[in-house]
């Protein structure tokens, strides 16, 4: 044996020490970094030498510096993340329509329902009270003023997810054009044996974000590209990316690859939630409230122009409400020009308030589907308030989940301080034992010099 | 399990954040006093409050509309008594009048009933609030005007029939006020039954007497028209004593399928129809009420209370006196059974006023009930909320305590 064969062990030793003293420090430095697996040396021993009929070890070697993650917990949240961010995003958007309607509270449209009505019953008592007649018009202006508001505000919700849905598009472009030029420089790694562990935590990080947004499937091959669908339509591999944009057709929003392309079959995501509020929440509240509305206006019309005004040539035949588009409320002008218009009268006598009476009765009736319009208000209130708490609901226990999942990644994945220090130690000893053994062998060389 | 630095601060940040997220809602619920912030923290007891707060939206209505009202009845009763005190005064003096001592003094006795004419028609007439109190549901002028020369007091409006409905419950309708045609107006009751095996097509007809303000005579002559099994077509014509046409109509009349009552005239809920020629001082109501059809048939007749009202019959025993005369038997019997009359409308009004305060009573107690179902709905219990809010601040304290403790520490600190 030569005293040459200890410098080459303890010089390929401070080499490996060297390199794991790095994946450590990497490892600390990404400590508090989420997206982050944490790496790990893999040690091996370097290929003995077979001399003189006996086995010489020649040290250690670095296998590989393996990525430490869980790819059963990682699909899982992959899986998980859509569902979660599809029911948060319907929550909130649910929160906001809830708010449009101000209940339950004194400013909600069921109290502006029930005083239009009941300022018929007051006026029933003193019919030819212009106070009384006024207060029946301030009244409806009230309830005209509040449908208004709620119909704005269905706009703006809608305005809000046209711009969301888009802005959420171009990140989705951007994610598939960062995804594609990721996948293929962990194609040129992998071709060269290198292991593109940070490439790999990156793509995983916009996988993610892309699964906030869509419904995504993931395929590897055997050079660790991935390749990436959304709602069935081809979105990224290793070679190219799609650009996908907003589809917009009769009350309805999707997403397609761009040009005219494929629809892409939404099933969760925030995008799926813009587009389940914005094409079927949105418009089935709406009719809901149309027609409320429009039973008002009908059902007092109806009554209404059976009566008579309190004018000195008393009249009939008069509208209270103008009939324009469905869910529109706006008072005859002639009547809001003229209190003594509003009709009560069921014979043109002056103080006859039995038409008052029967308009007051309406709030009474079941007009609507064997239900009366409160209860139909109520219906519709207590139906988006269901949705907004499943939703809720659903959030919270997916986000048990996505929380669970995470704190699992965390575990497997994540840097512990304490096992990296001790490596620190263990690495540095070791580096240290290495340079101790090149003095040794030196002095041992000095001695046989010595000799000479 | 394999402790990541991630993994502790993750399960901290959780923890925190949701004893944070449960001290949010508490502390709304404190400031607002109301545990249903948004309909979806309880969409069932969303509904539940947007439905009692509809009834006592409702309740408080009807409170107010009785409040309304009080004041109408009360001025009816005193309007009323003032007549009562008149009538029976005039039944005393006629009786005086009638005395052969005070046989010389019956000019006075007329003067004296002209007086009560004058109090009484002052009652007739008499607002509150800017409504006749008599004047059933016509508001534009008095009821009552007593013509020029004084001999006849005319009806000043078309209809004084009209009821004055309130609203005092769900389905409740409360008629709050005495109309002018039921306390001084001729009403003529039609009675009998119709065979319900009469032929379609098949005519009955009956014959009245009624009198204008001054007396004269005209003749009612009513046809009914079997137009189908529930249904017969009344015309109605008058005539004056030249048989010169005054006035006619048709009504369509429906009755009940099973009972065979009156249900509705011309298509509404009625059984009586007020008939008036304003040019010949002819005011009547004439009621069908006792009215139907049945397996035999009884005799259609028809019967008036009156033949003229209280103030043409005193008008008339006042000129009696004025010409020296005896007061007829048959004119004191007609104030006598307007007295009765009165005397029935005054009960009536008093129904009503009890009515109207019982049902007060009665809202006052179910509004206090609806409001403690709102609360027991809604409301949050404070002490439970604070003491709630106190063990989350205690817990919170604590996770802080602890992860500011154990978060900083590592392996480093010791080497």
């Amino acid at each position: 044996m030569s005293l040459s064969r200890i410098f080459d062990i303890a010089q390929r030793s401070l080499g490996v020490y060297q390199r794991a003293l790095d994946v450590t420090s990497h490892n600390i430095a990404n400590a508090s970094n989420p997206n982050y697996s944490r790496q790990r040396v893999n040690f091996n021993t370097e290929i003995p030498e077979i001399n003189a009929g006996l086995i010489w070890g020649t040290g250690v070697k670095l296998d590989t510096v393996q990525r430490v993650r869980n790819q059963l917990t990682e699909s899982q949240i992959l899986y998980n993340n859509p569902k979660f961010s599809y029911n948060e995003k319907q929550s909130y958007l649910l929160g906001q329509i809830e708010n449009v309607f101000s209940e339950p509270t004194t400013l909600g449209l069921s109290n502006l329902i029930t005083g239009f009505f009941n300022s018929w019953s007051e006026l029933s008592v003193n019919p030819n009270s212009v106070p009384l007649r006024n207060n029946v018009i301030y009244s409806a202006q009230k309830l005209a003023s509040k449908v208004d508001t709620i119909k704005e505000s269905f706009d703006i919700i809608r305005t809000d997810i046209v711009a969301e849905f888009k802005s959420s598009t171009t990140l989705i472009n951007g994610y598939l054009e960062q995804i594609k030029n990721l996948n293929s420089r962990i194609f040129e790694a992998t071709g060269r044996g290198v292991s593109p562990n940070d490439f790999l935590d990156e793509r995983d990080r916009l996988i993610n974000e892309l699964s906030n947004l869509v419904n995504v499937n993931v395929s590897y091959d055997n050079n660790n590209v991935a390749t990436i669908s959304i709602g069935g339509v081809f979105a990224a591999d290793g070679t190219d990316f799609v650009n996908f944009e907003i589809a917009e057709n009769d009350g309805q929003i999707a997403l397609r690859s761009a040009n005219g392309g494929s629809i892409v079959a939404l099933k969760s995501g925030e995008l799926n939630a813009l587009k389940d509020i914005y094409s079927s929440k949105i418009p089935e509240y709406e009719n809901k409230l149309n027609r409320i509305v429009d039973t008002i206006i009908t059902e007092v019309n109806n009554i209404h122009k059976t009566g008579y005004s309190i004018d000195d040539q008393p009249q009939t035949g008069i509208d209270f409400f103008e009939v324009t588009d469905s869910g529109k409320m706006i008072i005859n002008s002639k009547i809001l020009n003229d209190p003594n218009k509003i009709a009560v009268s069921i014979n043109g006598t002056n103080g006859n308030g039995d038409l008052a009476l029967r308009l007051a009765e309406i709030s009474n009736k079941k007009v609507i589907d064997n239900l009366t319009i409160s209860e139909t208000y109520s219906t519709l209130i207590s139906g988006i308030a269901n949705h907004k708490q499943t939703a809720d609901n659903m959030a919270a226990t997916d986000k048990l989940v996505i929380d669970q999942l995470e704190l699992q990644k965390a575990s497997y994945s994540g840097v512990s301080i304490d096992e990296e220090m001790a490596n620190v130690i263990k690495f540095q000893r070791s580096y240290e034992a290495s340079a101790k053994l090149i003095k040794v062998a030196d002095e041992m060389l000095q001695t046989i010099l010595g000799m000479v | 399990m394999r402790i990541s630095d991630l993994l502790m601060n993750k399960t901290y940040l959780n923890g925190i954040a949701n004893n944070k997220s449960r001290m949010d809602l508490l502390s709304k619920q404190i400031a607002s006093q109301s545990s249903i912030l948004k309909p979806s923290d309880s969409p069932i007891g969303t509904a539940r409050v947007l439905r009692l707060e509809d009834k006592l939206s409702n309740t408080d209505l009807y409170m107010k509309n009785i409040q309304n009202s009080f004041g109408f009845v009360n001025e009816t009763i005193r309007g009323m008594e003032s007549i009562e005190t008149e009538i029976t005064n005039i039944l005393v003096k006629l009786t005086e009048a009638n005395n052969p001592i005070n046989s010389e003094n019956r000019a006075n006795y007329a003067d004296q009933l002209e007086h009560a004419l004058n109090s009484i028609l002052t009652s007739a007439n008499m607002s509150y609030d800017g409504k006749y109190v008599f004047g059933g549901t016509s508001f534009s002028a008095q009821p009552f005007a007593i013509s020029s020369d004084r001999s006849a007091v005319l009806q000043n409006v078309n209809d004084i029939s009209g009821k004055s409905l309130v609203k005092i419950g769900n389905s409740v309708n409360l008629k709050t006020n005495i109309s002018g045609a039921e306390l001084f107006g001729t009403i003529l009751t039609q009675q009998g039954l119709f065979n319900s095996g009469d032929a379609v097509g098949s005519i009955t007809s009956t014959n009245q007497t009624v009198y204008d303000a001054y007396g004269n005579q005209f003749n009612l002559n009513l046809e009914y028209e079997k137009v189908s099994d529930k249904e017969y077509k009344l015309t109605y014509s008058i005539v004056d004593s030249d048989s010169n046409p005054v006035k006619s109509d048709s009504l369509n009349l429906s009755f009940d399928e099973y009972s065979g009552n009156l249900i509705e005239i011309n298509g509404s809920s009625a059984t009586e129809i007020s008939i008036n020629s304003p040019s010949h001082k002819l005011n009547f109501t004439l009621d069908l009420n006792a009215i139907g059809i049945g397996s035999t048939s009884t005799s259609i007749s028809v019967s008036a209370n009156q033949e003229r009202d209280i103030f043409n019959t005193i008008i008339k025993i006042r000129d009696d006196l004025k010409n020296g005369l005896n007061v007829n038997d048959n004119d004191i019997n007609d104030i006598k059974i307007f007295h009765q009359r009165l005397l029935n409308r005054m009960s009536e009004a008093g129904y009503t006023y009890n009515t109207l305060d019982n049902t007060n009573s009665l809202l006052d107690n179910q509004r206090i009930e609806i409001e403690s179902m709102i609360s027991a709905e809604k409301d949050v219990d404070i002490a439970k909320a604070i003491i709630e809010m106190q063990n989350y601040d205690y817990l919170l304290q604590v996770s802080y305590k602890m992860s500011a403790m154990i978060l900083p520490k590592s392996l480093l600190d010791f080497l």
